[in-house]
Formats: structure tokens, sequence, C-alpha cells
């Protein structure tokens, strides 16, 4: 075998460590190296790529990660249009809406007494500790206010964008609810029953008949018809659960009406899930394709890492390599505070989905 | 007893040691589960693992493939009382020979020397356990003494032996096993090692100075200047001298772990270093709870094998992963063996056929060597 084979094209080049290496030289050097590692490198020039595309660009985030540092990264995404959709569990918004409120996590330890813990009424999230008696409060503040809005259901975009504006009215606080509410980014939170924020909302129906109420089909709607005015989307999935999925879902429904809907252009997803389980967290990229999820063509990365590793890398490796190309995005425009969403100046649901399904809301 | 040794404060061990002991379950043929695993494991990873009894019963035992069936066990089986499903997996010609870290073997002897490991619960505070001298695997738990008295009948087994020169771990294996049986009548029905040495299945140990065994030979050198070794070059030409006696060859990973590689580099042994063009695996099964995604070798799938030569190209239908912990996995693989048409086979008793089939090896290699023209080196 003296012909080199095609195979060996680009040798691994050997990680040489240098102080003071800003985290985009860090991932730069990365691209050469190997496994997990080169993934995370290689989804940085992914997230470049979308950014300098005409794309919408979908977050999903699950897993505990406002609870864990990192909502402030979100919101640093949502306020500099790294991304254009989040879509949220329940619980990063409720933790978000703790901190924004004023209120901490605290540093604790995986390897704690939990029944000392219950005595004092801390609960225990894998290594950070809140107090429950300030989630109480956070319920009667949700409820409270869900229970001041016009009796009548509202999608999550629409209710959590209201709760964004009242919670910056009440706090001027950075955080992913007030940057989505300023920067005028939806926020869908698919299984918003299931977290305190719906348990807050369960709570406003004993403060008032009527209220609390949520239009969980109607997200769907309007997630699809996003999709279907702006055809060229885009995903970033951090963590898999029910985010992953209804991001991709809205792609699919979306085909259905529109033969401008070809699935994701751009992927990139951060996950400790494996795909050999089965479950849709773990899920490759691949096989999002097979459902039309994901453009075949599509530019894509998987990283098996936790986000509490990858997001502060990547998003300070963006920090510096993307402002040139964020200054010439062209974003989507959205409004957001009433039952009708628009984007781009047109009205969100289409008439072409409203043939043939009722309208959302 | 120093401060702070196992056992030094008063407390006593029977809380914890109070679980039911570990006994070596051994695999009877369970229609039932045959029926479970071929009708109702069926997508995801009980279905790899129904494909895997399916590969392992239909084809590697099929007489007419005449497969020799390396199995290799990392991870701590004979702790968790999975010995008997080695045992009866030995006994009934199922396996051909065995690659084990030096841990499960060592803790094999507990069994044979009629030590008792308990169930317990892996939620423990192990301080308490370190002052009661209780020894924790996961949810395993044994006293200290247990492994005392174990170290003490290897330092007098190999006084006994009078072994005193470099071995291959399959004749050490083969000579321990011999002692047991006759110190410990009946013991091989609890022991791997002392079934081994009765069903003829060749022991090895890919990194024996990795374990109690190789910490307890190595106090001899230290402290009685003996020379008895473990040659480990020994092994790796048995082990290539063995798969290519194979007409067809297969393989049962258990882990992965160093056994694994240790296995699978007999192939590129003998085609990158001896020039004998052997061919890889035709068969390839894993039960691991490792991944692909981190790189290492342990999670490494079947077609990265290929690439190497370790397994046949055309094979990969024959090949599966089963994403499972083997606690689980291998009980019910060994119940669909035993209990399928081919649950029995001749066994090849290949520990006694060590020297003839090296000499083969030796021969083929220096043919080899022959044909490039390059005898010398």
């Amino acid at each position: 075998m003296t012909k080199k084979s095609r195979f060996l094209q680009t040798p691994v080049e050997p990680f040489a460590v240098e102080a003071g290496l800003t985290a985009d030289e860090i991932l730069t050097r990365m691209e050469r190296i190997s496994f997990q590692g080169r993934n995370l490198a290689t989804a940085h020039r992914v997230w470049l790529k979308m950014l300098d595309d005409d794309v919408t660009i979908f977050l999903g985030m699950a897993g505990a990660l406002s609870a864990g540092g990192l909502r402030l990264i979100v919101a640093h995404l949502i306020s500099n249009r790294y991304v254009d959709c989040l879509v949220s569990t329940g619980a990063n918004l409720y933790h978000d809406l703790h901190e924004t409120r004023g209120q901490r996590h605290y540093i604790g330890s995986p390897h704690s007494d939990d029944t000392a813990l219950a005595e004092d009424r801390i609960d225990r999230v894998y290594d950070t500790y809140a107090d429950e008696e300030e989630f109480i409060g956070n319920d009667n503040w949700i409820a409270d206010f869900a229970a001041s809005l016009e009796p009548r259901a509202y999608t999550t975009r629409e209710f959590l964008h209201l709760l964004g504006g009242h919670l910056w009215d009440t706090t001027g606080r950075d955080g992913i609810l007030t940057a989505a509410y300023r920067a005028k980014v939806p926020i869908f939170c698919p299984a918003i029953a299931d977290s305190s924020i719906g348990m807050g909302l369960s709570q406003a129906r004993q403060k008032r008949a009527g209220a609390g109420a949520i239009d969980i089909i109607g997200d769907i709607v309007e997630s699809a018809n996003l999709i279907i005015r702006r055809p060229r989307t885009a995903s970033v999935v951090l963590g898999g659960g029910t985010p992953k999925n209804f991001i991709n879902q809205a792609s699919v429904q979306a085909e259905f009406y529109s033969p401008e809907v070809t699935g994701h252009l751009y992927a990139v997803q951060i996950v400790t899930d494996v795909p050999h389980f089965g479950g849709a967290s773990g899920a490759s990229l691949e096989e999002a394709e097979s459902w039309g999820k994901l453009a075949a063509d599509s530019a894509r990365a998987s990283v098996q890492v936790d986000a509490t590793i990858a997001l502060p890398i990547l998003a300070t490796a963006l920090a510096s390599s993307a402002p040139p190309i964020l200054a010439r995005r062209q974003v989507p425009a959205f409004t957001l505070a009433s039952r009708v969403m628009t984007i781009d100046g047109q009205t969100v649901p289409s008439d072409r989905f409203e043939d043939v399904n009722e309208p959302a809301v | 007893m120093p401060y702070r040794a196992p056992g030094s404060s008063g407390h006593s061990q029977k809380q914890f040691l109070s679980g039911k002991p570990i006994t070596n379950y051994r695999p009877r043929g369970s229609a039932e589960v045959r029926h479970l695993i071929d009708e109702g494991f069926q997508a995801f990873n009980a279905g790899r693992l129904s494909e895997a009894c399916a590969i392992f019963a239909g084809k590697m035992l099929d007489p007419a493939n005449d497969t020799t069936i390396g199995l290799t066990v990392a991870g701590a089986m004979t702790p968790a009382g999975l010995g008997g499903c080695v045992i009866e997996m030995m006994d009934r010609g199922l396996v051909d020979f065995v690659i084990s870290t030096g841990a499960n073997l060592y803790h094999d002897l507990h069994y044979a020397l009629n030590f008792t490991l308990r169930r317990g619960s892996p939620f423990v505070d192990d301080r308490e356990l370190y002052e009661d001298g209780v020894i924790r695997i996961y949810d395993v738990l044994f006293p200290a003494t247990v492994l005392l008295e174990t170290d003490a009948y290897i330092r007098d087994f190999i006084v006994r032996s009078g072994l005193n020169e470099p071995v291959a771990t399959s004749e050490f294996h083969y000579r321990l096993g011999q002692d047991l049986l006759e110190r410990y009548p009946g013991c091989e029905e609890y022991s791997v090692v002392a079934r081994a040495a009765v069903a003829g299945v060749p022991l090895y140990t890919s990194s024996p100075g990795d374990s109690s065994i190789g910490m307890n030979i190595a106090y001899h050198e230290l402290m009685n200047g003996s020379r008895l070794m473990i040659d480990p070059n020994m092994d790796v030409n048995e082990v290539c001298a063995i798969v290519l006696a194979g007409k067809q060859n297969g393989c049962v990973i258990l882990g992965g772990g160093s056994p694994k590689n240790f296995y699978l580099q007999a192939q590129p042994t003998l085609w990158e270093v001896y020039g004998i063009p052997k061919g890889g695996n035709d068969y390839f099964i894993q039960i691991t709870t490792d991944q692909v995604v981190w790189g290492g070798l342990s999670g490494a799938t079947p077609s990265e094998a290929v690439s190497w030569g370790k397994v046949n190209p055309g094979v990969l239908p024959d090949t599966v992963v089963a994403y499972c912990d083997s606690t689980i996995a291998f009980p019910l693989f060994c119940e669909y063996a035993v209990g399928s048409p081919n649950g029995r086979r001749t066994r090849r008793e290949l520990v006694h056929r060590r020297k003839e089939l090296v000499a083969t090896l030796t021969k083929e290699a220096k043919a080899a060597r022959q044909k490039i023209g390059n005898p010398v080196i």
C-alpha cells in the first residue's frame, strides 16, 4: 500500500496548550482533534453557518439549565438574536423567573442528606439547592398575574410574552423571559402543565373563574405556521426532551401544508442521551432526516456532552466569532402581544393552514 | 490492628452482612425464557439481545459451523453471582476458552473456598463499612477477612505448586483449578476456575498484574526470590494459536475492557505480525453499557473492528451489540443457549492441546516468513 488512501486527507493536529486562548480559538483547535471535542467544534461552525443564512433559528432547552446557571447565556443568545424562537420546558422558565425575581439557587452537593434537606425545606436539583418557601412565593406571583388577565385561553407563546412583560415591568432584570419579551422573541412551552408555571396557573383558577386557561393546540398551529410563513429553518437543541420533539414536529406539520418546507437546513444538538435506547432525546440527527424533520443536505452536528460544559464554551466562542455575521443578519420580526402573532408583518396562522383547520384562537 | 484499619472500631458487621448470600445461578434452559426472548424481545436493546441469542444458539453453536468460541469477561461478574452461567457454559462445551479480568477469577476463588458474599445496598455509608471491615463492590458486601484468607490461599498454592518459572496465565489458572479440586472436592459446582480445570477450558487474563492474583504472585518474588512470573507472550501466542485452529471464530464479549481487546487482537497478530491470512471473526456478540460516542474500545462497534481485520467484512449481519448491563443480559442469554437444540457440544478441552496448537502456529508463521523471503526477523 504505497499509494496514500483517499481516507487519509486531514491529519489530527495534537491540541497545543497556550495561555490566554479565547474560546473560539480553543474550538478552532478542537476542530482537528477527535471524538466529542471535534463535534463541539463542528457545532460552533454549524451555528455560524446558520447565522449567515436566511433561516429562522429555533432553540430547544430541556434539563435544569436555568437552575444550573445557564439562564443568562440563553438570555444573551435571545437578546443578540443568535436564536429567533425558544422552545423550553416549563421548569427552565420557572427557575429563570425565580432568579429574575431576585432569588437565588445555591451551590450544593450531589451527595447530600436529603432527609436533612427536607427538614429545612430545601429542594435539591442534583448539586444545586433552592428554598421551597421562595418557590411557593413564585407560584402565588404567577397565579396573581394569570388571574389579572382577561379570562380566556392563551397560547403559551402569548401567555409567556405577557408574563415576561410583567416580569420586566416589576423587576427590570435580565433573564430568559424578560430578554425574550424585550427582543420580541416568541417562547413556546409545550409541556407547561408539567412545571411550577402550570401549578401557578392552576392556582389562578382558584382566584378567578376561567383564569389560567392554556391553548396547547394553538401552540402547534402557530409553530407550524411560523415555518409555513418562513420555510427556511434551523434548530439548536439542548438536552432533547419535549422541546426537541416540538421543534421537529412543527417542521413535519408545516410540510403537510407547504411544499416549500423541507425540514431544518441546519441542526445542532447537545445531548447526553444516546441513540441506542430508542428514545427521541438521544435519537441521531440522521433518524430525524427519515421523518423529514431535517433536510437531506442539512449541515449538522450532534455533540454528546452535558450542556453545562458545552454551552458556556460555545456561547463565549460565538461572542467572538459571530458579531460581524450578526450585524448583517436578517432576523424575522415578530409581534407577540396579542392573540394573533405576526412574523415579518404576516399573520400567523396563515390562510393555507386555515383552509383545512379550525382557527388557532 | 492499626487505627482505622478495616475492622478497627467496635461496630458490628451484622447489619451490613444480613443480606441473602450470593449464589452461583445456574441456567437451566427455561422454555419460558426462550419464548420471552424469541417473541417478547422485539425492539431496541431487547431486540439486539434477541438477535444475539439467535446468532449464538442458531449459528455459532451449530455443529456444522464448528465455531471456536471465546468468552471475554470484564466487570465484576463473579462477585455478582454470574460465575454459575460461565460454569454451565463451559461444562456444556458452549465456550471453548475464556479471557477474563484477573479480578473476576480472584473473586471466583471466594466461592471455591466457601466464603460468602452477600446482597446489600449500593447506598451505604462507606466510612461505616470501612470501620466495620466490610468490603463493597457496588451492592455486594463481604468481610475484609475474605480477601485476606483468599490471598493466603493463593500464596500457599504457589508454594505447593512448585511453580518457579515464567508460565502462561492458562497454565497458572489450570494448576490453580486442580489445586482447588484436590483440596475442596465438589467446588467445581461453585467455581469458574475449578470448573475450567475439569472442562479443559483455558482461562486467560489480559492484565495479570492488575488483580489480587497478580499481587500475590508478586509477593513471592519480593519475599522469597521466586522465579514464578506470568509471561504475557505465551498468552498472546496461545490465544493466536487457538484462533488460528478455529474453522470459524466467534466471541461473546461481556463489558469490554482489556479482555475484549486481547481477544480481538488475535487476528491482527496473525495477519499483521505473523503474515498468516487467517481473516477475522465470523461472529461477534457484545453486551455492554459503554457507548460508541466517547471513542473508546469498550464501546467500539463491530463495524469499526472490520477496519482492523478483527471481524470479517461480509459477516456484519452476524454481529450484534446489546447495550445492557451484563447482570441482566447474560443470564438470559445463557438460559436461551442452554435450552436450545444446540445446548450441548463436544468439549474441545483446549487446555490440553495448547502445545500442539502453538507448534502449528510456529510452523505456519515460519512458512509465511519463508514465503516473503525474510526468514531472519
